[in-house]
Order: C-alpha cells, then sequence, then structure tokens
C-alpha cells in the first residue's frame, strides 16, 4: 500500500445553469495574458454539442489518452520512439483553428473616426496577428445548442445510439441540453505526465495537483495531444504550456479555487481523497466495463484505522486526514455512489466527478397536443430526453446500468423529498425507490442537503497545505534560518 | 612646472615610439613577410625585397603591402607587372596600422643591399617515400600533429583524398609549384594568412612535420601536373537532389496519418458557401 492523498472535485450537473462566471473567475486570474487569450483552463460546454476544443472527445482524431495492448498501457498518440521522431513535428496536435482565433474589438475607432455618413463600427481585431478578422468560430459557439446541425449532431458522444435515438435528440419537442463545465481532472495515471519528454511535468506529493514546471517546459507539446481533455494549452507567446493549477496558491491559503468560489450555482465541491499509488497501474490496464467500478475501489476510506495508520507512515499529515474524513467528495463519490468521472475510457483515472443530470422527460405529442404529463411526477428515467446511451458514453464508459443505478438514485432523493415537502406522493413510491436503490431515508435526507443547503464550508474541505513540509523535502531550512528568511527565486534588483 | 612636465612625457613618448617601431620592424618582418620574402638571400615565393625601397617609393609600397589585389585591379602598371610575374599569385593583404607597415618599409631600408636572383631550392632533395607518406598521414590527421594543432585536411583539400578535404581554404594541389620548399617550409614555420596563424599560434609544428608535409605537398603537386591525379567524378550535387527526395518521401510516409485539417474545416466549409 501507497496511501496518498489527493484532491478531487465533484460537479453536480443537476444544479449547472451554464452562466460561465467559473470560465470567466478563471481567465481574469490565470489566462488574461498575450498568448493565453484561447486558454479556457475552466470552460462550460453545452451536451450534445462538440466542446472546446472542437471535438475534443474525438480520440480518433486527436490520439489523446492512454490505450490497453494486452496488459500492458501505452499512450494512444506516441512512445518513445515516436515522440523522438515526431519531436519536431508533433501529427495530432490541434491547429488554431480547432480552437479558435482570439480576437478583441477596434473599441478606439468608435470615439476617433473621423465624421461621417454611417456610425462607426467596432471591427474585431486578430489578438494574435493585431489584423482585422472575420470572426469564424470562438470558445463557446455552440452554447445552448447554437449551430445544432454542425456542432449538436457532431457530438461524439452519439457513437452507439441507434438511429432513432439520435433523430429523437433533435426534434423539437425533445430537444433538451445540459451543461458539462470542464477543468482539468488531474488525474492519477496523467497522459501529459507521461508523454512530456522533458520531464517537465508533474503530479504534486502533497495533494495530486498536475503542474508544468515553466521552467523545464521546452515546448514540444506533446502533453497538448496527449491529454485527452485538451487542458494542456500552449502559449505560442512565450513558448511554455501550461494548464489548470486547481489554483494552488488559493488552495494553499486555505480559500476555494476561483472557479468554484465563484459558482452561481453551487454545483462544485472539493475536498480530499486517499488513494493506493500501488494499484493505479493495474486499475489503469483492467477492461473497459470494469473501469468505473475499479477506479471506486482504489479510493480508500479514510475512516478505517488501518488505511488511516499506512497514510501517516507514507507521511499524510493528520490534518489532511481529518480534511478527508469531512471530504464531500468521499460523499458523493464512494458512500453514495452518486458521481461519476468523466469520459474513464481514457484510462488516466481522473479525479473531477459529476453527478449527472436528471433531465426532462419526453412529452407525449400522439394525441396532437403537447402532453408533458406522465404517470409518475418526474416521468420514468427511462423516458429521459436524452437517451440513456448517451450519458453512458459520457460517465461510463458506454455501461447504461452503472448510469441507471445512479440516476435511480437522484430520483428516489426527489421522490422521498417530495414525500417529505409535500406529502402528495404515495408512500409505496418512496418505499419502492429506496428498495431499487437501497437508499435509506437518512442517507437521502443527507443527500439532500449536501445537494441543495450546503454551506460553503461543507462544499469545500481544504486541507492545511504544509507547504513548510513540502519546502523541507527540497532543501534543509536549518541552512537559511536567521539569514535571508526562506530565500527568494529571484533576487532583488539593488540600484 | 605643468608644461615641463608634459613636455618631457612627449619627449619620451616620441622616443618610445621610435624605440618601439624600429624594434617592430624587424619582428613584423620576421612574423609576416618572411615565409615568402627575403633581403638579399634570394627569390622565394615572392621577390627579394632587398633594395625594393629604391626602386619604388613609400607610398606605393604601403599601398600595395596594405592591399596588393586592389592595387592590381585598379590597373596601376607595375603592380599588374608584379602580379604577372609571379602567376597572379596574390600577397596576403596586411592586416595592421599605417605605423606598422612604415615600421616594416624602413626595416627593410635599414638593411640595403641588392636583390639576388632565385636560390636553388634544394630543401626537400633528400625527401623519401617514407617522408611522403608520413606527410600525407599528418595531413588527413590520421598521425597526430605533436603539438596538437589542427591537421591540414580540416581546412584544405588535396586531389588524392578527393571530397573528404575542407573548403575553408585554398586546395593545395599546387602548392609547390607556387611557393617550392623553402616557401612550404616558410608558411608552415609562421603562417601569415590570419585564420592559420591563430590556429598554430600555440599549436606549432616541429621541423620533422615541415619536412613532412612539404614532401607530401610537392608529390601530390607533381602528380597533379603529370594527370595523376584522382578526380572526384562523385555526383555530389546528384546525391543531395536524391536524398532530399527519399527524405521528403519518407516524410510523406511517416506521417500519412497526420492530422491534416481543422476538425471545423466542415463547418468553415458550409458557411463560406452558404455566404455565397
Amino acid at each position: 500500500m501507497d496511501i496518498r492523498s489527493q484532491i478531487a472535485m465533484v460537479f453536480h450537473l443537476d444544479k449547472c445553469i451554464g452562466c460561465h462566471t467559473c470560465s470567466i473567475a478563471c481567465k481574469n486570474i490565470w489566462t488574461d495574458r498575450k498568448g493565453a487569450e484561447y486558454m479556457w483552463w475552466n470552460n462550460v460546454e453545452t451536451k450534445p454539442g462538440t466542446g472546446y476544443p472542437n471535438k475534443w472527445e474525438d480520440q480518433s482524431v486527436y490520439k489523446g489518452g492512454w490505450a490497453k495492448s494486452d496488459d500492458e498501457l501505452r499512450l494512444k498518440g506516441m512512445d518513445r520512439k515516436s515522440t523522438m521522431a515526431n519531436i519536431f513535428h508533433n501529427p495530432y496536435m490541434p491547429v488554431m483553428d480547432d480552437y479558435y482565433e482570439p480576437w478583441t474589438y477596434d473599441y478606439a475607432n468608435l470615439f476617433e473616426a473621423p465624421a461621417g455618413d454611417d456610425q462607426p463600427t467596432a471591427r474585431p481585431i486578430s489578438l494574435v496577428t493585431g489584423e482585422p478578422i472575420d470572426i469564424k468560430t470562438g470558445p463557446n459557439w455552440d452554447d445552448d445548442l447554437g449551430g445544432s446541425p454542425d456542432y449538436a449532431r457532431q457530438d461524439v458522444n452519439m457513437h452507439d445510439l441507434t438511429p432513432a435515438e439520435k433523430e429523437a435528440m433533435f426534434q423539437l419537442e425533445r430537444m433538451t441540453m445540459f451543461y458539462l463545465p470542464r477543468i482539468c481532472n488531474h488525474c492519477l495515471n496523467a497522459a501529459c505526465v507521461a508523454a512530456c519528454p522533458s520531464g517537465a511535468i508533474y503530479k504534486r506529493g502533497e495533494d495530486g495537483i498536475v503542474l508544468i514546471n515553466q521552467n523545464k517546459c521546452r515546448s514540444w507539446r506533446m502533453c497538448v495531444s496527449a491529454c485527452p481533455y485538451k487542458k494542456s494549452y500552449y502559449n505560442w507567446n512565450n513558448g511554455k504550456s501550461e494548464k489548470c493549477l486547481l489554483c494552488y496558491p488559493r488552495l494553499e491559503s486555505g480559500q476555494a479555487p476561483a472557479c468554484m468560489h465563484t459558482c452561481v450555482g453551487r454545483i462544485r465541491y472539493l475536498g480530499v481523497l486517499l488513494y493506493d499509488a500501488d494499484r493505479i497501474k493495474e486499475i489503469a490496464t483492467c477492461e473497459e466495463k470494469d473501469l468505473v467500478a475499479k477506479q471506486m475501489e482504489i479510493y480508500l476510506d479514510p475512516f478505517d484505522e488501518n488505511v488511516r495508520q499506512a497514510a501517516r507512515e507514507n507521511g499524510v499529515a493528520e490534518s489532511t486526514l481529518d480534511s478527508a474524513r469531512k471530504s464531500p467528495v468521499w460523499k458523493f463519490v464512494k458512500e453514495w455512489g452518486i458521481a461519476l468521472p468523466l469520459h474513464p475510457e481514457y484510462r488516466t483515472l481522473p479525479n473531477l466527478f459529476y453527478v449527472p443530470p436528471l433531465l426532462p422527460a419526453i412529452a407525449d405529442t400522439s394525441t396532437g397536443s403537447y402532453e408533458t404529463t406522465s404517470a409518475s411526477l418526474w416521468g420514468g428515467i427511462e423516458s429521459s430526453r436524452v437517451p440513456m446511451q448517451y450519458m453512458a458514453n459520457l460517465f461510463t464508459a458506454g455501461d447504461t446500468e452503472k448510469i441507471r443505478e445512479v440516476l435511480k438514485k437522484l430520483m428516489a432523493v426527489r421522490i422521498h423529498r417530495r414525500g417529505v415537502t409535500v406529502g402528495d406522493l404515495h408512500e409505496d413510491e418512496c418505499k419502492q425507490a429506496f428498495a431499487e436503490t437501497g437508499l435509506t431515508a437518512d442517507v437521502a435526507d443527507a443527500i439532500f442537503r449536501l445537494t441543495s443547503l450546503p454551506k460553503f464550508g461543507e462544499r469545500f474541505v481544504i486541507p492545511a497545505a504544509h507547504r513548510e513540509e513540502a519546502t523541507e523535502l527540497l532543501e534543509n531550512t536549518a541552512d537559511i534560518k536567521g539569514n535571508t528568511g526562506f530565500g527568494t527565486l529571484n533576487t532583488p534588483q539593488r540600484i | 612646472m605643468v608644461f615641463m612636465q608634459r613636455v618631457s612625457m612627449t619627449i619620451v613618448f616620441c622616443l618610445l615610439t621610435f624605440y618601439a617601431s624600429s624594434q617592430d620592424g624587424a619582428d613584423l618582418f620576421k612574423r609576416t613577410c618572411s615565409p615568402c620574402h627575403s633581403i638579399g638571400g634570394g627569390r622565394l615565393v615572392g621577390p627579394d625585397l632587398a633594395g625594393v625601397t629604391k626602386k619604388a617609393d613609400k607610398v606605393w609600397l604601403t599601398k600595395f603591402i596594405k592591399n596588393s589585389a586592389g592595387l592590381i585591379k585598379s590597373g596601376n602598371p607595375a603592380a599588374v607587372a608584379i602580379g604577372k610575374e609571379y602567376n597572379n599569385l596574390l600577397m596576403p593583404p596586411f592586416i595592421g596600422s599605417e605605423n606598422e607597415v612604415s615600421a616594416i618599409i624602413n626595416f627593410i631600408d635599414s638593411k640595403g643591399g641588392s636583390a639576388q636572383s632565385a636560390a636553388a631550392d634544394t630543401f626537400l632533395n633528400a625527401a623519401s617515400v617514407e617522408n611522403v607518406m608520413r606527410g600525407k598521414a599528418l595531413f588527413l590527421g590520421n598521425l597526430p600533429l605533436k603539438n596538437a594543432g589542427s591537421s591540414c585536411i580540416t581546412c584544405h583539400s588535396v586531389h588524392d583524398v578527393a571530397g573528404v578535404g575542407g573548403s575553408l581554404a585554398k586546395s593545395l594541389n599546387l602548392s609547390y609549384f607556387m611557393l617550392k620548399g623553402q616557401g612550404i617550409k616558410a608558411m608552415l614555420q609562421s603562417p601569415p594568412f590570419p585564420a592559420m596563424t591563430n590556429t598554430y599560434a600555440a599549436h606549432p609544428l616541429n621541423d620533422q612535420e615541415i619536412y613532412d608535409l612539404a614532401a607530401y605537398l610537392k608529390n601530390i603537386s607533381q602528380t597533379m601536373v603529370k594527370g595523376q591525379a584522382t578526380r572526384s567524378t562523385f555526383p555530389f550535387l546528384l546525391l543531395g537532389i536524391g536524398g532530399w527526395c527519399l527524405f521528403m518521401l519518407l516524410l510523406f510516409g511517416l506521417w500519412r496519418l497526420r492530422k491534416r485539417l481543422s476538425v471545423n474545416h466542415v463547418i468553415f466549409a458550409r458557411q463560406m458557401a452558404t455566404e455565397k
């Protein structure tokens, strides 16, 4: 056992309203710089849709993530030899058109244009070339099903749907969408780390945040194509790759990451999970159908004294263990089992989990009118407007049983709470829902509480960072004690 | 007081300069001129310079020393005549100050005497086949130079190792006929060309090495003239073009599966079509 701590996250998709406040908060803090304009470390995608960069899920194009061959794991896009051979020309790299050409507007023209017959306009100006451009696409061009034939119908996750199911998704009375906010998954088996020829990417020991060392990065951009989630971006201005750093400077001072702090729908949860690093290879190489279940096994019970003792021996701080017990992520992912990883089939073991959305049921149009009433209050899960297979392709590598189980639990909580607060449902209905899912009234209430009424401190359980211990791994602090503080990266300029 | 100080300092300075320049003349001549010229010792590579200051005026000499090629090109009759006499073997331009040039001319002037005809070149009379073989090994670098100088082939080429020699400096195929044994010896003892001077300043050749190399170069020049030179017939240009084509084909093959277009190209194409 090699027990380590990982900062993990849960996004509750039923609560996401698609307001992009998270993206803006992130952009304002981190990527509002030349060369980083096109980077959206946090972005919110409309599903069905092709996301950002376009069709990022289509690994037949981008070759991101891992592939299993026999019992070994290899990167889909590269191995040592092909990395060497392609080091000056990475063949699967996204190009600017796969993202978009960042632009601003010529606002000054509105004030400075000479008097004329027409109103002056602010033309779009490329932030790359500085020349006026015709905007072709943007980071969120398919928001709210905008341009559906171009985007939603091209969604990669519809690959196993029957033609009838596919068609049904785009009929007006059945049309639906939900939002999928994405940040870096800070994977346990990160493909970007494995792909970097310079060894510049690393997973922080104390909390598992995946970072790119800006001094070591040599801009080979292998991480850009290796990351199946396309969350490593290349800064064309300074020639280094950059990615979400989970706002580690905020975490170290006990604050929630900016995207989570600002979340209007309060969909985001963050906390510690303990995992057994010895099992990563075994789990990442298991059969595709077992991936989700196996990944859940890697996270260990923070209440188990054996686990705690092994963690302590491995250098996990006591305060981290305490915080692991209060972790909302532990509850969603393991205790209640209602949060699932995004695209587990990439085999990176992502640490960002999603509570799938309970979408509206299909309306009945057979009578000629738009009839939404159904036998039960919300309609069955089976009659959800988004086919079960689609959800399964997103969250369970195609396993519809697993996603059905989760959605049933969510529905059981709804039925139970409706019974408690309104009382208009038959008691049997609630009992049946509990029997099918194995939930109890107490658990359902706890899920309801953490979903609907959580306090700030319940959503974000951030362990103390213990930077002092991390520093001691690298240098003997006694050597410089009493001299110049803990040292500086760059010595101040004296005049 | 200050005035007196200044005067005395000026006098000292002038004396020192004079002394230094007269010293420089002999030294400079030895370093930069003696490989090709003697004063009263007969013609080497270039003319015997004894009495040259009586034949030509100082201004012309300075011009010629500083840039003989330019002077010949400008059509100066005296310069053109000298060039013809020496098979248009150009004298490398002197890199230095006006003072140094005049120091050299003064030095030549002070020696006096008159030019002698070419002395018999007996330097390589005793050269044997072993000398030639050793010279070749030294030239190619198979045998290292004692003082760790770079081997000749780094910059020079000769006909019997065609295609391998360096192209940074002149081909030495006809060096013997231009310089004769004495000239080669003098060149190797204190090379007058700036690049060669720097290269061998800290790594001088010893006498044996000079002799072997000179013997080899003589052999090269003779075989060249007798038409025994093995000319390089290897088609380097064709090889280059062929290699480039092969490389491009290889790239095409290796990257045939690469991502050629943006994933959005269908969308953009449709939009462009709609706009029309």
